[in-house]
């Protein structure tokens, strides 16, 4: 009879347990975003000559006529940042933009001091200098997907140490394994041949084409949660030229390797902070979503064109 | 028997009562924990090359004692000497005014002018003979801290003026500390003998604007951290400190050097000509021979990557404690020399009561014989003192206090 109370007492003390409650004020926010596809079909970029190669939607020959539908292109979406802020408000830019803290330097706007944030896709060195500032992760299935893409896309092949052009996937991926000491696909993040895979309670940075919308699933981790505190981003959209502003190819990493010697590039450290030096022409910038519990889904369009 | 173990018992638990109190120096009341030193100009590096007597454009220094007996005498040097002076290192262009007003001052002379006239500039000097420029801020400064009172910040603080320019804040706790070398394969000799840790003391730098700061100067050390209150109410602190130092780490922004080694960081005043920034020089620690840590501190109109920002800018910190002079304790001068000059492992040969105690310890197949040499060539003592001067004239060795210090005495 001991035995039992004895029994019963340790399974009500452990049970008690799980009810604890640190009381943190850091919770994950889940939700969606949604960029319209106008974002790809407004996109336009151009040669060096300023002859345009991506217009309306399409690839372009010479006389201007379309070639190849861009719309699945997801090489043409820049990283997604999504911050939460105090509040959102007009006035400091032609968009809508996080409340500034007071301005210490005079060479930069005040921070915004966001509570917290994260990004769908990020740059990351796919092997290649050429590569730099260039790829982002969550938009490549595979090495060829790569190759197709600058090669019909931007019209920039991917070109090797030597000069040569890089045509076959599996050249590409052996010369990833060779430089960069890794031993298998799963340890490239610049690839993914499983986009949909779960990976709760997170979600790998994939966007899906859902009716005018490319949408994707995302959780902004750990963020300091503020009742009524407001959800904002923007997304990084190519240069003419296809260049991103969020990203500095003079950071990040170093490779060494015979005559290569070279940085590989990174996103800017403060993106969050200071979002108005970094948001340029033909970016998209969100609404405002207001979060007034942690535990509802939010929604976040993607919906101003920023035309400069 | 129970006895025995009971009064053995009791005497171990006596040892529960000791704190290490015994074991660090006591706050004193000759050298206050907290000071205020005034205000420091931001100095050129000719002004410091005239006190120095310097030809313009050497890299300079600083020092706490000048020379006070040897006239210093413009023009030239055959002249000079047959008036029983020295020729001048410094020599002005083109200001014969300027030049009546300096010409056979010793070196402490010449700075107790620049203190009284803040200037070298031949016309500000024409326009205002008698003027004071500086307002009376020191080129430089030279200061001794004790410990603070338990659970409260010791250490001092300066103001200076923005210059519109870069300036480079330069500080050095006494006295110099090196690693010890500890490989026998590939030692550096200069780091073979082991440093005498106790006469070091370590203080930390920090800058920003004096409307930033929070502490009160002379009575409370403060920070230069502020607070924003955002839309929903919630405070953010920011840093408005503006000295960075780069640790050995990638991004490290906001090192601080160890002890007994110079700190010093670049304030940018780019647009702030005129408004007074605040330095803080908060005690890390305080030497335990003595308990009064000594410094020497300057504020350049130079990037700090364009000064000499070693231990050799700032010379002969170790001062003795006092609190009306400024003299330096015996040898450290030699000793910072032979830091400055890579010798220091035949200094602490020729001069062991200089360094740490147990000397070259166990390393075997280097002897002090092996490092006192002049031309390549193994000598005695006295032979490598005379070659270099670099031997101290007191060979007395030097008691560390084992006890508390607090200025009373003396120390090294």
């Amino acid at each position: 009879m001991t035995k039992h109370y004895l029994t019963l007492g340790l399974l009500g003390l452990t049970a008690s347990g799980c009810t604890f409650d640190e009381n943190l004020r850091e919770r994950d926010l889940t939700g969606l975003i949604k960029i319209p596809v106008e974002a790809l079909e407004s996109l336009q970029l151009i040669d060096p000559d300023g002859t345009p190669i991506v217009d309306g939607g399409f690839t372009v020959d010479e006389d201007g006529a379309p070639i190849l539908d861009i719309t699945d292109q997801m090489g043409l979406l820049g990283p997604v940042y999504l911050g939460g802020f105090a509040s959102v408000e007009p006035g400091h830019y032609d968009y809508m933009h996080p409340e500034m803290g007071p301005i210490l330097d005079s060479d930069r706007p005040g921070n915004t001091y966001p509570y917290g944030g994260t990004t769908v896709g990020r740059f990351d060195y796919a092997c290649y200098e050429q590569l730099r500032c260039k790829v982002v992760t969550g938009r490549y299935t595979d090495y060829q997907e790569i190759l197709d893409f600058f090669e019909d896309v931007v019209q920039e092949p991917v070109l090797a140490p030597d000069g040569q052009q890089v045509t076959s996937g599996e050249t590409y991926r052996e010369h990833c394994y060779t430089t960069e000491y890794v031993t298998g696909d799963n340890e490239v993040s610049f690839i993914d041949d499983e986009p949909q895979a779960d990976v709760s309670p997170y979600f790998k940075p994939y966007f899906r084409l859902d009716g005018d919308h490319y949408v994707a699933d995302v959780t902004i981790p750990h963020t300091l949660f503020v009742p009524d505190m407001e959800l904002w981003g923007w997304v990084d959209m190519p240069s003419a030229r296809y260049n991103y502003a969020t990203c500095n190819p003079a950071e990040g990493n170093q490779t060494y390797r015979y005559t290569e010697q070279f940085y590989e590039g990174s996103s800017y450290p403060d993106l969050l902070n200071y979002p108005g030096t970094y948001i340029d022409e033909g970016d998209w910038v969100a609404s405002p979503v207001s979060v007034p519990d942690p535990d509802e889904d939010f929604e976040i369009i993607f919906d101003f064109h920023f035309e400069g | 028997m129970i006895g025995i173990f009971s009064v053995m018992f009791l005497g171990g638990l006596s040892g529960c009562d000791r704190n290490a109190e015994d074991l660090v120096p006591q706050p004193s009341s000759d050298f206050p924990g907290v000071i205020e030193i005034g205000e420091l100009e931001v100095v050129d590096g000719d002004t410091l090359n005239f006190f120095l007597d310097q030809q313009r454009g050497t890299l300079s220094h600083i020092q706490p004692a000048l020379d006070n007996e040897a006239e210093l005498l413009l023009g030239d040097a055959d002249a000079a000497e047959a008036e029983g002076g020295i020729a001048s290192g410094y020599e002005f262009t083109g200001c014969p005014e300027l030049e009546a007003e300096i010409n056979g001052l010793t070196a402490q002379e010449r700075r107790d002018w620049y203190d009284a006239h803040g200037t070298l500039d031949c016309d500000e000097f024409i326009a205002s003979p008698d003027g004071d420029y500086n307002n009376d801020a020191r080129p430089y400064y030279y200061g001794q801290l004790g410990r603070s009172p338990e659970l409260t910040q010791g250490g001092a603080t300066f103001t200076f003026k923005g210059t519109g320019e870069d300036v480079c804040i330069i500080v050095d706790p006494e006295t110099v500390f090196w690693n010890q070398s500890i490989i026998n394969e590939g030692y550096q000799a200069q780091y073979l003998y082991q440093d005498l840790f106790s006469d070091d003391g370590d203080l930390d730098i920090f800058a920003g604007m004096s409307s930033y700061y929070t502490g009160s100067p002379g009575v409370e050390i403060g920070d230069f951290k502020g607070f924003y209150t955002d839309s929903k109410g919630e405070l953010v602190e920011i840093q408005y400190g503006e000295c960075f130092q780069t640790g050995a780490s990638q991004g490290m922004t906001d090192a601080h050097a160890g002890r007994g080694t110079t700190e010093y960081c670049t304030v940018a005043t780019d647009q702030q000509e005129g408004v007074e920034f605040t330095v803080v020089l908060e005690t890390f620690s305080v030497p335990l021979d003595d308990g009064v840590l000594s410094f020497g501190v300057a504020v350049m109109n130079e990037r700090c990557p364009r000064v000499d920002t070693s231990e050799c800018f700032v010379r002969q910190e170790s001062l003795v404690p006092s609190t009306v002079s400024n003299q330096p304790r015996s040898c450290t001068d030699k000793l910072e020399a032979a830091q400055c000059g890579g010798q220091l492992a035949s200094f602490c040969c020729a001069n062991p009561q200089m360094c740490g105690e147990d000397g070259l310890g166990d390393r075997e197949n280097v002897e002090c014989e092996d490092l006192l040499v002049v031309d390549e060539q193994p000598v005695e003592r006295s032979e490598w003192c005379d070659s270099t001067g670099l031997c101290c004239e007191d060979d007395s060795v030097i008691e560390v206090e084992s006890e508390s210090g607090g200025g009373g005495g003396p120390g090294l």
